[in-house]
């Protein structure tokens, strides 16, 4: 096609450099310029904060979740890739920034192949373990070789299905990358007893921002390997403390008393010491969950914009532990308020730093991108979530 | 598609307001969509045209309030919040796209779509999941069942059981009579007697594969060795049917519909599937019942008194005493005793 006002130079301009004529043109005039000689460089315009915005509705959501089960039950599975775009277009429609909404392009008969592969994967694998285990052992081995392959294909799906203002996001990474961010740095997280959990953890998110792109801008990640140390060792802490409490109290709240007789004639100390334990478990994780999604999200740049997530501990406990007491006291169908809940607070607290304005992104000639990972990854659970 | 820089327009006046995006760079330009005679749509940016042909412009469907959008080959696209205005240019949207959306807008539909769920929902676990269960736990072959068996066996073993102190001469007469149970059925299984000890208390086991466990206290607590064959029969009942492989199934398949209605596996909806295993318990109690079914047909046919098996749960029963009685039904995995067995004072048991 041919566009209404084509811009010259939007093709040639490199991929990696966003600073189009239009970010000088609404450029703050500066205090105190030298205006006498010929412009150098144009002074950097005034930075702005500008929000997300989340307009999905609970009540709006349980409607059209209700009726997508229906009609995936009914037809034995089939609906639900049908299904998955209308919740994709669903939570991403209903997101704006900077009064544009975000789109999804996802289609169901791509996703409705990758699924069915997914299954005959998962089956294949399963079935391979009752025939022998020699079997299995190539079977988990091939798995093990595919991971990286599929979180890539996945994360591709996922990215380039995603739009915004008529541009395609993407992703594009290669098989040795993925393979040291998936695969190695866990294991080597989980073998030094997670000293390196957090290390890992902030090479993973490196990897999977420095990786993507919005049009032509590639996404840069700033952030540092504290940001995660951070969290995750102030959780700890908080969960050492939980266990010292419970500890503590079972063996000096009564010490004439055995553990036996206790739980029997004390059993509302117990109880108590059960739920402060509880309590500061929670608090522990919605700590982590709270500071980690903020390091990742906050340290990521998309040309000279950057985003800013400030999610709190106890907002965020609050809402999971609301959530899950009326899922469980409605028997799951608090569901589509519960996502829509925790959705909102999470994009009510994200925000764009906007030097310039952010109508000056070019399109990037997207990849062409298969469905299998982005099924596999449904399956595996590999469909990493990056906030949107 | 072409581009004309016209001004006049031949469509009527009814455009609908909104945005054009021209998918080379992310700038929002205001635009006004409208419908050419021909079918064709028209989207009016400042003073230039747009067009495209209805069959290469791709409308999304209508999905709550989230705005529409006219998806251009190559990726320029028109978004608006009108979605009426869009369904007035459309004139008929797609059947089943309109059906959809129609289900999805109404409270109405949405209660009835879950009263429907619900319904299925019931009738499955009621209905269908037994008799899934059933049918996929048949296609297991003998040798899968035995491996299970022994691996349950180590980690019974290990968690739960030590030896037996019993009689040599206890041991080896209960083998026998065992044996001669197993050996006329020819059901393809191999029948394995255990004894054992530990702090189990007077209780029996069947593994899958043919493995049956009974325990010291057991043994010491029945009167009289066809008490114990009653049980015995009972076990080799629940091996025969392959009831801890059709037990699995279920208890799977609850957590797994679950999984399916909710949508996703995240924390909350894991826990949320805690709830729908309790209704497994019904079937475990089904399961129970179908083995007794099976001691007293046993009992029956070798010329015993049916009586030896109601005399020696009642006796279990009364032994285990409070702990069992202060479990409501709903959580137990066997039926109350006295809807198993008839219970008769202690001097009228022989």
């Amino acid at each position: 096609m041919t566009a209404p006002d084509s811009v010259p130079d939007a093709e040639a301009s490199p991929a990696h450099h966003v600073e189009p004529p239009a970010l000088t043109a609404n450029a703050a005039p500066g205090m105190g310029a030298d205006e006498t000689g010929p412009p150098v460089e144009p002074l950097p315009p005034e930075p702005r904060t500008i929000p997300f915005e989340f307009h999905g509705r609970g009540g709006e959501y349980f409607r059209i979740w209700i009726v997508n089960v229906l009609l995936s039950v009914l037809t034995l599975g089939i609906y639900s890739a049908w299904a998955k775009v209308r919740r994709q277009r669903y939570f991403l429609g209903n997101t704006a920034l900077d009064g544009s909404r975000f789109d999804y392009h996802g289609q169901p008969m791509a996703i409705l192949k990758g699924r069915v592969l997914a299954v005959m994967a998962y089956l294949a694998f399963t079935v391979s373990g009752n025939i022998s285990p020699v079997l299995a052992l190539v079977m988990a081995v091939l798995l093990l070789i595919a991971v990286p392959w599929i979180a890539i294909r996945a994360r591709m799906f996922q990215m380039f299905m995603t739009s915004w203002r008529g541009l395609r996001f993407g992703f594009r990474a290669t098989y040795r990358d993925a393979f040291i961010a998936e695969l190695l740095w866990p294991l080597l997280g989980a073998i030094t007893g997670g000293l390196l959990l957090p290390y890992g953890i902030w090479k993973a998110s490196r990897f999977q921002v420095n990786s993507a792109s919005y049009g032509a801008q590639p996404f840069r990640y700033t952030g540092g390997a504290w940001g995660f140390y951070r969290p995750l060792l102030e959780a700890g802490a908080l969960m050492l403390l939980a266990i010292g409490w419970v500890v503590l109290i079972l063996t000096f709240g009564d010490a004439s008393l055995t553990d036996d007789d206790y739980a029997g004639t004390h059993p509302e100390r117990l109880v108590a010491a059960v739920i402060v334990g509880v309590v500061l478990v929670m608090v522990a994780i919605s700590h982590a969950q709270a500071h980690l999604t903020n390091a990742l999200l906050s340290g990521i740049i998309i040309g000279p914009h950057r985003l800013v997530s400030s999610l709190r501990t106890l907002p965020l406990l609050t809402i999971g532990v609301t959530n899950l007491l009326l899922m469980v006291l409605t028997l799951g169908l608090f569901y589509p308020w519960a996502r829509v809940r925790a959705l909102r607070y999470q994009l009510d607290h994200l925000h764009v730093h906007v030097q310039g304005d952010l109508a000056a992104f070019t399109a990037a000639a997207g990849p062409a991108t298969g469905p299998f990972g982005e099924a596999v990854g449904d399956v595996f659970d590999l469909d990493l979530d990056f906030g949107f | 598609m072409s581009l004309t820089s016209t001004s006049t327009s031949d469509s009527d006046q009814t455009g609908v307001v909104g945005s054009w995006f021209d998918a080379q760079r992310s700038t929002p330009r205001p635009a006004i969509l409208s419908r050419e005679t021909d079918g064709s749509w028209r989207v009016t940016v400042g003073d230039e045209h747009i067009t495209g042909a209805a069959s290469d412009v791709q409308v999304t469907d209508r999905l709550g309030t989230v705005p529409r959008r006219l998806r251009w080959p190559g990726g320029a696209e028109f978004d608006t919040p009108d979605n009426d205005g869009i369904d007035r240019l459309l004139g008929r949207s797609p059947a089943v796209a309109a059906f959809v959306d129609r289900l999805e807008r109404g409270w109405t539909t949405a209660l009835a779509s879950l009263l429907i769920l619900v319904a299925l929902s019931a009738l499955f676990i009621e209905y269908g999941l037994p008799a899934l269960s059933r049918q996929i736990a048949m296609l297991v072959p003998h040798r899968v069942e035995a491996g299970l068996g022994t691996r349950v066996l180590e980690w019974v073993d290990t968690m739960l059981l030590d030896d037996s102190s019993l009689e040599q001469d206890t041991r080896a007469r209960l083998t026998t009579a065992f044996d001669g149970m197993t050996s006329s059925l020819d059901d393809g299984y191999a029948y394995r007697l255990l004894f054992r000890g530990g702090a189990l208390g007077p209780n029996a086991m069947a593994l899958p594969g043919g493995i049956v466990i009974v325990t010291d206290d057991l043994v010491k607590l029945a009167r009289h060795d066809e008490e114990i064959l009653a049980v015995l029969a009972h076990e080799i009942g629940h091996v025969r049917g392959r009831h801890t492989l059709r037990h699995l199934v279920q208890a799977s398949g609850v957590s797994a519909l679950a999984v399916v209605l909710l949508g996703d596996l995240s924390q909350i909806t894991a826990l949320a599937t805690a709830a729908p295993a309790l209704l497994e318990m019904r079937h475990a109690r089904d399961l129970e019942r179908e083995a007794d079914g099976f001691a007293r047909e046993w009992l029956r046919t070798h010329g015993m008194a049916e009586s030896r098996f109601d005399d020696m749960l009642c006796r279990l029963a009364a032994s285990t005493g409070g702990a069992d009685s202060a479990m409501p039904s709903f959580m137990s995995s066997h039926p109350p005793v006295d809807e198993r067995a008839a219970c008769r004072p202690a001097e009228d048991q022989r």
